[in-house]
């Protein structure tokens, strides 16, 4: 149905979220490649290798050792290159500062990690449909956080 | 007489030497022309004219200037024979080359023939004139004396004989002191008069002077005198001064007197402000001193040497005040110094050495004194030992730098504290919701894929403990609202409360509907909240009631808003002077026990069994804390199946 390959890349240390996560992709996008990182500082250094082509999504989690989402964010969003790769932030908790403050910061999405695999595999379904569409612009502050109301 | 004797001729020439001799002038006028006949070498003398000029012619051809005063007389004493005395008689006479009022006592005398009719007149006259001037010039000088006496700006009278009879007295006397008129008081006895002098030293010294003799001077002498209204108290400064008759013999006394009430009670206050300033300066301890700057000479009082620890008396020279500063204060002093000499104005503290080697401080304040061309020639000033207050002084900063200390400390406990509590709120928030989420979602994952493989009690066991993890989902995510409604952050908004209530009823629309619950409310305003803690507040207080419902009845919610007037008798409204924006929510369900009213805003107080009535436990606790956050109060009342009822009330 959709030809396009999907180069994806998650930055999350939790072991059995990035399985859940890969899980999840692959019942949304079965062609799709996901690259993931266990922490900030890989994050940043796998983005800036030379040659590599950039991802169409990085999926980033906010509470990471060594350099947490937020800071990722920031150096992403003040790196010319870096700055056009469309950000959602992932995290288990849905604090209305924190939320806010990644808005501002220029995340397309947030997705609260879900409770149930169903769940996941539906929001990880909407943030792909978003990246395919190419509909990574700003949202509305209502529609940022893909899965919850806030 | 036309028989001449010879020893007639003799006496008659006897008798002319003797006349022409006298020391009176004598003339005799013949006839009615009055032909001087005879003229002795006095009477020629007094109106200077020789025996030739004047002898054998009628008396006004050559006197002509007096025939205007005597003529008549003459001519009077001539015709009827009645003598006439003329007493210190003025008359203007031609004579030593100039016209002379002169003065005479004079008898104009007929001489009758032996038939008695009248042939002349005789002159005896004696030049008074001196006598007449002399009397004139000492009743002028009398006249003036009086006039000076009473026109004296100086009190004066005369008091004569031993009773001191007043004779006279001057104007100022009598309005300034006496306060008498001088019909009240000329020739009565002054003490009759004046009879409260009679206590005072006065009679004393007046007899003195009657009788020695000397004069008495005072000043500044205490005086009462009584008058027109009441007794006057008087500081004069007089003077006795015996009255002596021709023979040397005391008859009175003249009493010269100046009230210097003004000038001794004006001085008297000067002396009592300045002893008010001396008393002031000893109580505080304060020292004067002053400076020469050309000579580098200080004067001080007393009280300066003491506070350098040396006996009052001691005398400080410039050298010996520097020897005692404090070395390390004397850049101090100088730079005060400097100062001084740009704005004229002195101060310093400083450390001195005490004479016994005790350190003190001292406090000096001080003038610069220019002469006219602005040239700084001397300082005065103050100085006062300030070694207690100094000690006091640095006992209070080091108190304060303790508590300051002791403040910052606390201050770091609690931010560690703080720090810790937000870190407890993250690990809340991540690290404990991480694995619960886990265990949700695969059990999730067994429950939809791998039931069939369970038991019924399995699946039982499998239901428990879904329920179990979503109980404590709950509750972190309540404890995580309650600890952030903790925070200071807060952005009011002047928020529409009905459609803040709105928006929770269409959220909350489902639980309503399936109570068949109605929610009333009156017109709630507009109010400056944080909305979202508002939000919060409805929501937990609508499910609060909606819980707490009756089975039997519908449950009503009734949300009420007013303006009230605080009263002193309102423990969530207390202050009179202010108005209070009064919610008030309240339901028709099973209420609570009264006692219960404070405990449940408490965290984790529930009234009811978690099987009957589901609940962490803390909503209303965040209910009480977004209400303090708004700096308002909230009051919970009931009974047992009466319903419940919240009020609220904000300070506007």
């Amino acid at each position: 149905m959709n030809e396009k390959v999907l180069q994806l890349l998650l930055a999350d240390d939790d072991e059995t979220d990035r399985e859940l996560f890969e899980e999840a992709l692959k019942e949304v996008q079965p062609r799709s490649v996901l690259y993931k990182t266990t922490n900030g500082e890989q994050l940043m250094d796998y983005l800036q290798q030379d040659g590599l082509p950039a991802p169409d999504a990085l999926f980033l989690d906010l509470n990471m050792p060594r350099k947490n989402g937020m800071e990722c964010l920031e150096e992403i969003k003040g790196d010319a290159v870096l700055r056009d790769i469309p950000v959602f932030i992932v995290s288990t908790s849905l604090d209305p500062d924190v939320v806010k403050k990644v808005y501002e910061q220029g995340a397309c999405g947030y997705v609260r990690k879900p409770g149930s695999f169903r769940a996941l595999i539906a929001t990880i379904g909407q943030a792909c449909d978003k990246v395919m569409a190419g509909e990574c612009g700003r949202p509305p502050f209502e529609h940022f956080v893909l899965n919850e109301k806030i | 007489m036309s028989d001449h004797s010879p020893a007639d001729i003799q006496a008659r020439s006897d008798f002319g030497n003797i006349v022409r001799q006298v020391p009176i002038g004598i003339a005799v006028f013949r006839g009615p022309d009055f032909v001087v006949e005879v003229a002795n070498g006095k009477y020629l003398e007094v109106i200077d004219r020789t025996e030739e000029q004047f002898l054998g012619r009628p008396l006004f051809e050559v006197l002509p200037e007096v025939r205007e005063y005597v003529e008549s007389l003459l001519t009077n004493v001539y015709l009827t024979g009645d003598p006439y005395y003329g007493f210190e008689f003025p008359v203007t006479l031609r004579r030593y080359g100039r016209e002379d009022l002169t003065y005479f006592n004079f008898v104009y005398q007929a001489l009758r023939e032996d038939d008695g009719t009248i042939s002349g007149i005789i002159v005896l006259a004696t030049e008074v004139t001196e006598t007449v001037t002399a009397k004139q010039l000492l009743s002028e000088s009398e006249k003036q004396f009086r006039s000076v006496f009473m026109h004296s700006p100086i009190a004066m009278t005369i008091f004569r004989g031993p009773d001191y009879v007043i004779e006279m007295a001057n104007h100022v006397l009598y309005d300034k002191i006496w306060h008498r008129s001088p019909e009240e008081v000329l020739g009565k006895k002054l003490l009759d008069i004046f009879p409260e002098l009679k206590e005072q030293k006065f009679p004393d010294l007046l007899r003195e002077v009657y009788t020695t003799g000397r004069i008495h001077q005072e000043k500044e002498a205490l005086a009462y005198v009584q008058g027109r209204d009441a007794m006057q108290k008087f500081y004069f400064d007089f003077e006795y001064a015996p009255l002596r008759e021709v023979d040397g013999t005391i008859s009175g006394i003249m009493c010269t007197v100046v009230d210097v009430t003004d000038r001794v009670e004006t001085r008297a206050k000067v002396e009592e402000a300045e002893q008010r300033l001396r008393l002031a300066i000893e109580a505080t301890r304060l020292a004067t001193w002053d400076l020469d700057l050309t000579t580098d000479a200080v004067t001080h009082s007393p009280q300066m040497a003491m506070i350098f620890g040396h006996p009052a008396e001691t005398t400080m020279t410039h050298q010996r005040l520097v020897e005692q500063i404090h070395p390390d204060d004397l850049p101090v002093r100088n730079g005060a110094f400097v100062t001084a000499m740009e704005t004229g104005y002195y101060y310093y503290e400083i450390r001195i050495n005490k004479a016994n080697g005790s350190p003190g401080w001292i406090r000096t304040h001080g003038k610069v004194v220019y002469d006219k061309d602005r040239k700084p020639v001397a300082m005065i000033g103050t100085m006062r030992e300030v070694t207690e207050e100094k000690a006091f002084q640095q006992e209070l900063e080091r108190q304060v730098r303790e508590r300051t200390a002791m403040i910052e400390q606390k201050n770091q406990e609690l931010e560690k504290m703080n720090a810790e509590l937000k870190s407890f709120a993250y690990v809340s928030s991540h690290d404990l919701q991480e694995p619960l989420r886990k265990i949700e979602i695969f059990t999730n994952l067994i429950a939809e894929g791998e039931s069939a493989h369970l038991s019924d009690t399995g699946k039982k066991y499998f239901g428990k403990i879904q329920n179990a993890s979503r109980q404590m989902q709950t509750l972190i995510e309540d404890l995580l609202q309650y600890a952030r409604t903790n925070t200071t952050e807060k952005s009011f908004e002047e928020t529409d409360v009905n459609a803040l209530l709105q928006s929770v009823a269409t959220e909350l629309q489902e639980s309503i509907q399936s109570a068949r619950a109605t929610i009333d409310s009156n017109d709630l305003r507009t109010l400056r909240i944080v909305p979202y803690q508002f939000r919060q507040l409805f929501t937990n207080l609508i499910s609060n009631s909606l819980k707490f419902s009756r089975i039997t009845t519908d449950p009503v919610i009734r949300v009420q808003a007013d303006i009230i007037s605080g009263h002193a008798d309102n423990a969530e409204a207390p202050d009179s002077t202010r108005q209070y924006y009064h919610l008030s929510i309240s339901d028709n369900g099973i209420g609570f026990d009264p006692q219960y009213s404070e405990r449940i805003f408490e965290v984790f107080q529930r009234l009811h069994s978690k099987t009957d009535y589901k609940g962490t436990g803390i909503g209303l606790a965040i209910v009480k804390k977004i209400v303090e956050n708004h700096g308002g109060r909230i009051r919970a009342t009931g009974s047992p199946g009466a319903g419940a009822r919240f009020d609220i009330y904000l300070p506007l």
